[in-house]
């Protein structure tokens, strides 16, 4: 991704957004609210057009192509307000993506019963979407897209709103999918699972990367610290830490 | 109901409408035909309005340029009408896959709007080329007695039914469902939505041309107002919504109902069809939003969409 940038009429949205992706990683992007995370997905994932910059999957340039044949190329994302397809049971929710994926015939029926299996789903085979609770609308946002046979897999948000048993699962399940190889970029809020599966994480503020690094030494630098808490709060700890208590170190 | 009963089902009524010609009673044959056709033009509108989610207030378009395409070419070129009927299908169908393209675009209300300034456009231009007519129109040759175009009738209302089926239970129908449910999702899954999408109006551009050929030769003459009467779309989105939108036999148990009912009320006077299809509307909107035979799925999840907070 180079230099990209977007803005929504006179509103700013990214500026200057570059970044690339390890293949096999696990990369987490985090943000407060209106820092523009959500954009970067839609932007990525090709449901919205940037004004600046290039997009790049492989060698590839993806920033013009229509969604439909960005999530053929393997570049599969979910939402963060989840999106399944109301009418369809939850089985021909998976089959339908399985399909767009190339697969037909028993291939295809065998590796639905598989994500479903992993996803833990096969209990609600037949019913349809719109009666599946929040929890299980989730789940299958991730079961549909994995049907896709990801290469690189965009989770906006696909934990918000579990309870803690839910989450350990869905951290689980991202487990494996990296031990399968799939490049994955986790938008989340919550710290604890972000600092427990990232290999890296990408701070967005206002528009722009602030900063990228392992995930203890982002979480250390004052400007990640000042972008969540304040500028203020960050500088009286830091007179504070200077003043002798020690501990918590600037950039 | 099991898939069992809905064969029997289907069995029985197909079988009785066969044998409704027994009864000889030519008004009763001109009524049932009416209802066939109209049972194959929902059928046609379902496709697009019922399994796609997109409304089109321009159906008509198909139907009419299929009957003054088959009339025109028969009249002005001495085809057989059987050629020109078939090249009148499939160029209305190809008609329907070209402006399926940039009207699709459009969701919801813009859609409606499109396709009703679509059909009165078809209108205004067949009006205007005096090979399709113009504002006269064509007199075919009678042929034969009112049975044949009750079989004819029937056969596409079955020919629809059946395709219907046989969409809804395959890949392009699940396809159709997703669009319907949530578009981009549908995209994020791969789907090249836009052929999709064209391809549902396209086939029913090809149904409501199919109704459109057998009706020019049905009434023997036919002029612009008669076949392009946007009245005509009306009664096919109200019979499908009646009937059950998205749903093999809703088209048809909204045909059968609303031809009967609308027969009935001209015994008493001509416009207290209107007068009947008005209240129709207004009953189906604020009783049976799913329609008849969607009243036994929970409308669980409609309130949920529509509560539905901002994306972003």
């Amino acid at each position: 991704m180079r230099e990209v940038g977007k803005s929504f009429g006179g509103l700013q949205v990214l500026e200057g957004i570059s970044f690339s992706l390890t293949e096999g990683s696990i990369t987490g992007l985090i943000g407060p609210n209106g820092a523009g995370k959500s954009t970067l997905v839609n932007l990525i994932g090709g449901a919205d057009r940037p004004n600046r910059g290039e997009i790049y999957f492989h060698s590839l340039r993806v920033d013009h192509l229509p969604v439909w044949r960005i999530a053929r190329l393997g570049l599969v994302r979910t939402f963060q307000v989840t999106r399944i397809f109301n009418d369809l049971t939850l089985r021909e929710n998976i089959r339908l993506a399985g399909w767009t994926g190339g697969l037909r015939g028993r291939k295809l029926e065998t590796e639905v019963d598989g994500i479903m299996q992993l996803c833990e789903l096969e209990t609600k085979a037949g019913v349809p979407g719109r009666d599946l609770s929040l929890p299980e609308q989730k789940r299958l946002q991730l079961a549909r897209a994995l049907a896709l046979k990801p290469k690189l897999l965009l989770l906006d948000e696909v934990m918000a709103g579990l309870n803690p048993a839910e989450l350990d699962r869905a951290i689980q399940i991202l487990r494996v999918l990296r031990d399968r190889g799939v490049t994955m970029l986790v938008i989340e809020h919550l710290m604890r699972v972000i600092m427990g599966i990232s290999d890296r994480v990408l701070v967005l503020h206002q528009g722009s990367l602030i900063a990228d690094g392992p995930p203890e030494q982002v979480v250390g630098l004052s400007r990640v610290q000042e972008a969540y808490l304040g500028r203020r709060y960050v500088q009286n700890r830091e007179t504070a830490a200077a003043n002798g208590s020690g501990g918590v170190s600037g950039c | 109901m099991s898939k069992r009963v809905n064969y029997a089902l289907f069995a029985v009524v197909v079988l009785a409408a066969l044998l409704l010609p027994l009864t000889s009673n030519d008004y009763l044959i001109q009524v049932a035909t009416g209802i066939a056709m109209y049972a194959a033009l929902a059928s046609s509108w379902n496709l697009i309005g019922g399994l796609t989610g997109y409304p089109s207030f321009g159906n008509v378009a198909f139907f009419g340029l299929g009957a003054v395409l088959a009339a025109a070419l028969s009249v002005n070129l001495h085809w057989p009408y059987i050629d020109a009927a078939l090249a009148a299908v499939l160029g209305s169908g190809l008609f329907g896959l070209v402006l399926g393209l940039p009207l699709l675009r459009l969701r919801g209300h813009y859609f409606s709007i499109a396709t009703l300034a679509l059909a009165e456009a078809t209108m205004a231009v067949v009006t205007n080329v005096n090979f399709l007519g113009g504002g006269q129109g064509f007199s075919l040759p009678l042929l034969g007695s009112g049975k044949i175009f009750y079989y004819l009738m029937l056969g596409i209302a079955v020919l629809a039914a059946a395709g219907t089926y046989l969409i809804i239970n395959s890949h392009f129908g699940n396809i159709l469902l997703a669009i319907k449910s949530d578009e981009l999702a549908a995209q994020s899954v791969g789907v090249n939505t836009v052929l999709a999408k064209s391809t549902a109006f396209a086939l029913s551009a090809v149904l409501g041309a199919m109704v459109g050929v057998v009706y020019a030769l049905w009434q023997s003459y036919i002029d612009p107002p008669t076949v392009f009467d946007p009245g005509i779309t009306v009664f096919m989105l109200v019979m499908t919504l009646m009937g059950g939108a998205g749903t093999v036999a809703g088209p048809v148990l909204g045909a059968v109902i609303i031809g009967v009912l609308t027969q009935l009320a001209m015994s008493f006077s001509k416009n207290a069809s209107s007068l009947l299809l008005g209240l129709g509307i207004m009953a189906v909107v604020l009783f049976l939003p799913r329609g008849i035979l969607g009243v036994h799925r929970p409308a669980k999840g409609g309130e949920r969409r529509g509560a539905r907070p901002l994306r972003g």
